[in-house]
């Protein structure tokens, strides 16, 4: 596993030189095929999968909150004034305050519901499909979809209500 | 929200969602007959499920564009190595 962060670099890099505007980049894509790179498939039962995904979720979170914070960061600040002015030019701002706000709002919904903390880290920055959310959280494919829509409702409320 | 009101509203939430649209509305109103606070709230949720679409991913995946295509960003290796290995 420690290759994983390499090789999600690796496809994120091929990926964005390939047609920008269609947009099928996706963390589920990346995590996916570096899964798929990683694990000898011969000897991957599920279990080590669901692990996998599991653990991949949690480091794909921390590794975007931590970039968008120090990025924000770096264009606030005063000692590299041209990296400011060149960043702001080659990406939104608006992109990382939305992660950094998703964020948040996902420790709010965690401090009340657990679960459906949990049942997003793994959809959303694991790219785990509601079968493999239901394995790694030991809960049935229709509690994954249920919790899933609340707490989609739930951030997207949130996230807008500012 | 106290925990009690969160597994009120989200009980009627998940059964109101899983029913088709024309049905939610009597739904909702025949479950939170006694009380309108708890109504709003969950009318207020099913309106933002009808909106939210795939919004929730599509922060996370533009946000993962950009991160892992910044190739000076050679940070946290050490930290996601450790969070994985720890798995």
């Amino acid at each position: 596993m420690p290759l994983v962060y390499d090789e999600l670099h690796r496809l994120a890099s091929r990926y964005l030189r390939r047609e920008r505007a269609d947009h099928t980049l996706q963390t589920t894509a990346l995590v996916h095929e570096a899964y798929l790179k990683l694990v000898d498939q011969s000897d991957a039962n599920l279990r080590n999968r669901v692990q996998f995904f599991s653990a991949a979720a949690n480091v794909m979170r921390h590794v975007l909150v931590d970039y968008a914070r120090r990025r924000k960061a770096s264009k606030r600040g005063r000692d590299h004034p041209r990296l400011t002015l060149d960043r702001a030019v080659i990406s939104s701002e608006e992109s990382d305050v939305d992660l950094l706000d998703l964020n948040e709002a996902l420790n709010k919904l965690a401090s009340i519901d657990a679960q459906q903390g949990r049942v997003v880290e793994l959809r959303v920055f694991g790219g785990c499909m509601v079968e493999e959310t239901a394995e790694a959280l030991g809960i049935s494919p229709r509690t994954v979809k249920r919790e899933w829509s609340m707490a989609k409702a739930w951030l997207h409320r949130q996230l807008n209500n500012k | 929200m106290t925990p009690e009101r969160w597994q009120q509203v989200k009980q009627i939430f998940q059964s109101a969602i899983e029913r088709p649209p024309a049905e939610r509305a009597g739904f909702i109103s025949k479950a939170c007959a006694d009380d309108p606070q708890l109504r709003s709230e969950v009318e207020s949720l099913i309106s933002s499920s009808d909106q939210a679409g795939d919004s929730i991913q599509a922060i996370a995946a533009e946000a993962a564009t950009e991160t892992l295509a910044d190739r000076s960003n050679g940070f946290h290796r050490r930290q996601a190595d450790r969070a994985l290995r720890g798995a």
